[in-house]
């Protein structure tokens, strides 16, 4: 077992530090600096030359990686070149708006998902089983941002239920705590609604087969022959089992929790990681995206890592190859 | 049981079929640029003049729509195309390969798969190349791992098998048996991990041009569609409402032939 961390771990850290460096290099090797993007092009080109200088990069790309480096390991990230503010004070704010919209849907998503995965697998072929699949074919198929959009339009345009946008009211301050903590629930409702819907589809849709794969299977058959508790076999062996592709899907899924977020983000303008990241690139505020990058990195990667222990220690068949 | 499988498919398909006559047919009878603007007619609902309305600038969203879905299916068919040859390369060679080689190929698809995807994809569409083919292209060089995965797994089966041994033992050459033999066995494979990858390859273009990395203006795809009624959807609802059905149809539509694929492909190992 502490051989299949320490290995994994080992893995993992490889896959960091290559990603980054190739990463940076891929920033930085562009021909073109950032300056010509930000700068007001009506200042004397002194002015840019001093910038050019400031932030070091008329250095050897070299020179500069191994300083983003040896800053970075001790998470210094420098200042964003856009904004007056450090890097990592900067994804901090982004951050929180980012992570309460994807640890939630995920919760509910995978609740949900798994839960309407197993009943209709059981109830395979009913009318039941077919509203289900056909729920779940239409949500895996949208993009998320798109169900925003319908959410937006229903609920906060023509209805006029929810706030279109932000992740709180103008007059926040003023209000009680227990009002602050259920206007940022106002705000983050539909935004929640639409990541949910499209993750539940997902483990629905894969739950369902995989539960379906157990109850077919061998062991189910036996087990059923020797008059084990329905209940029993479903609940013990087969969920048990069907667990196990569920959870490499979490973490696969991950990556694509963080995209579908950015979209829903944008879609409601939350102020967020998506945001932040999209700006970040389109300015080629070079700290900022090389700090989203090497944070992103290690979330994923962290994830991978997580998953590939929990299905060790669920089934010690599961090896690292 | 068996013929729900293949209505599967064979529902995808006819309904894929109808949105490509839509996408390329259509147009040459719909006499109507998506290019052309009419200021004095901006955001009109549907209309006789404009079966799905117009957008912020006059354009006819029909014509758009037509355009948008042949642009994002265009880029999404290349992209996975170029994912799937590259990965059965990869496959091959580290299937056929002993040691290093084969050791190589699959670390690097570790490494690769590994990566945020997400970050890689933004990083390449939004840097690196404003080009939509150049930036898919790369981003088709990251995703082939998969497949390659599948693809090495198959032929190492297929390595130890009677019919590969006595093939070799026949004297026949490597590419004869690769190509007259090997892939006829791995079809099936093939035809799935494309399927899956032009699936997600077309919800990534909608998702990229959505944020302003896909397509550029004037040029549009279903994305960058979606991407100009975010501004007012309620004042533009029928843009919303419109390009999202083709987004379903035609992605639940491939969907659906994956699904059909595999269930087909069970069916006849089960047998």
């Amino acid at each position: 077992m502490a051989a299949f961390i320490i290995r994994r771990l080992i893995i993992s850290l490889i896959v960091i530090f290559v990603g980054v460096s190739l990463t940076f290099f891929l920033v930085h090797l562009i021909p073109g600096d950032p300056t010509g993007i930000f700068i007001n092009p009506a200042l004397p080109e002194s002015v840019r030359q001093g910038l050019v200088e400031r932030y070091g990069l008329s250095q050897p790309v070299a020179l500069q990686y191994l300083k983003w480096l040896y800053n970075a390991v001790r998470l210094d990230f420098g200042y964003s070149f856009i904004y007056p503010e450090k890097t990592l004070s900067l994804i901090g704010d982004a951050l929180v708006p980012t992570l309460a919209l994807t640890l939630s849907s995920l919760f509910i998503g995978v609740l949900g998902g798994c839960f309407i995965g197993i009943a209709s697998a059981m109830k395979k072929g009913t009318l039941f089983d077919r509203i289900c699949s056909t729920a779940v074919m239409f949500f895996y198929s949208v993009p998320s941002f798109w169900l925003g959009l319908v959410l937006l339009l229903l609920l906060s345009y023509w209805l006029g239920i929810f706030p279109s946008s932000q992740i709180r009211s103008i007059h926040h301050e003023h209000l009680s705590f227990v009002g602050k903590v259920f206007d940022y629930i106002i705000h983050l409702l539909l935004p929640v609604t639409t990541l949910s819907l499209t993750l539940m589809a997902s483990f629905a849709k894969y739950t369902r087969e995989s539960m379906i794969n157990a109850l077919s299977s061998s062991y189910t058959i036996g087990a059923i022959s020797r008059g084990i508790d329905k209940r029993k076999i479903i609940f013990k062996y087969c969920f048990k089992n069907s667990l196990i592709p569920v959870i490499n899907l979490i973490g696969t899924a991950v990556p694509f929790i963080i995209g579908g977020a950015i979209t829903v983000e944008v879609v409601f303008s939350l102020p967020g990681m998506g945001r932040l990241i999209v700006s970040s690139i389109l300015s080629r505020d070079y700290p900022v995206v090389m700090g989203i990058a090497t944070l992103m990195f290690f979330f994923v990667v962290f994830f991978n890592m997580l998953v590939d222990i929990i299905s060790h220690i669920i089934d010690p068949r599961v090896q690292l190859q | 049981m068996k013929i729900r499988k293949i209505d599967n498919l064979r529902f995808g398909l006819a309904v894929l079929v109808l949105i490509v006559v839509f996408a390329f047919v259509l147009p040459v009878f719909y006499r109507v640029s998506p290019y052309e603007q009419d200021l004095s007619n901006p955001l009109s609902a549907p209309s006789i003049d404009h079966p799905m309305g117009t957008d912020m600038y006059g354009r006819d969203l029909m014509a758009r729509i037509m355009k948008g879905t042949a642009n994002t299916l265009m880029v999404s068919f290349l992209a996975s195309l170029v994912s799937l040859i590259i990965g059965i390369i990869a496959g091959v060679i580290s299937g056929f390969s002993r040691g290093i080689i084969s050791e190589l190929v699959m670390r690097l698809a570790d490494v690769l798969l590994g990566f945020p995807k997400l970050v890689m994809i933004l990083l390449i569409s939004g840097i690196l190349s404003r080009d939509i083919f150049v930036s898919f292209f790369l981003l088709a060089c990251l995703s082939w791992m998969e497949t390659a995965r599948i693809i090495r797994g198959e032929i190492k089966v297929i390595k130890e098998s009677l019919l590969y041994k006595s093939l070799v033992a026949a004297g026949l050459s490597f590419p004869k048996v690769l190509l007259g033999y090997i892939f006829p066995l791995l079809r099936g494979k093939f035809l799935v991990s494309f399927t899956l990858s032009f699936a997600s390859f077309i919800l990534i273009e909608i998702s990229l041009s959505f944020l302003g990395l896909g397509y550029a203006s004037p040029e549009p795809s279903l994305g960058t569609l979606l991407r100009q009624a975010r501004y007012d959807p309620a004042g533009s609802y029928w843009i919303v409402i419109f390009t999202g059905l083709i987004i379903i149809i035609l992605v639940s539509a491939v969907n659906f032939i994956a699904d059909g694929i595999k269930d087909s492909l069970e069916e006849n190992v089960s047998r």
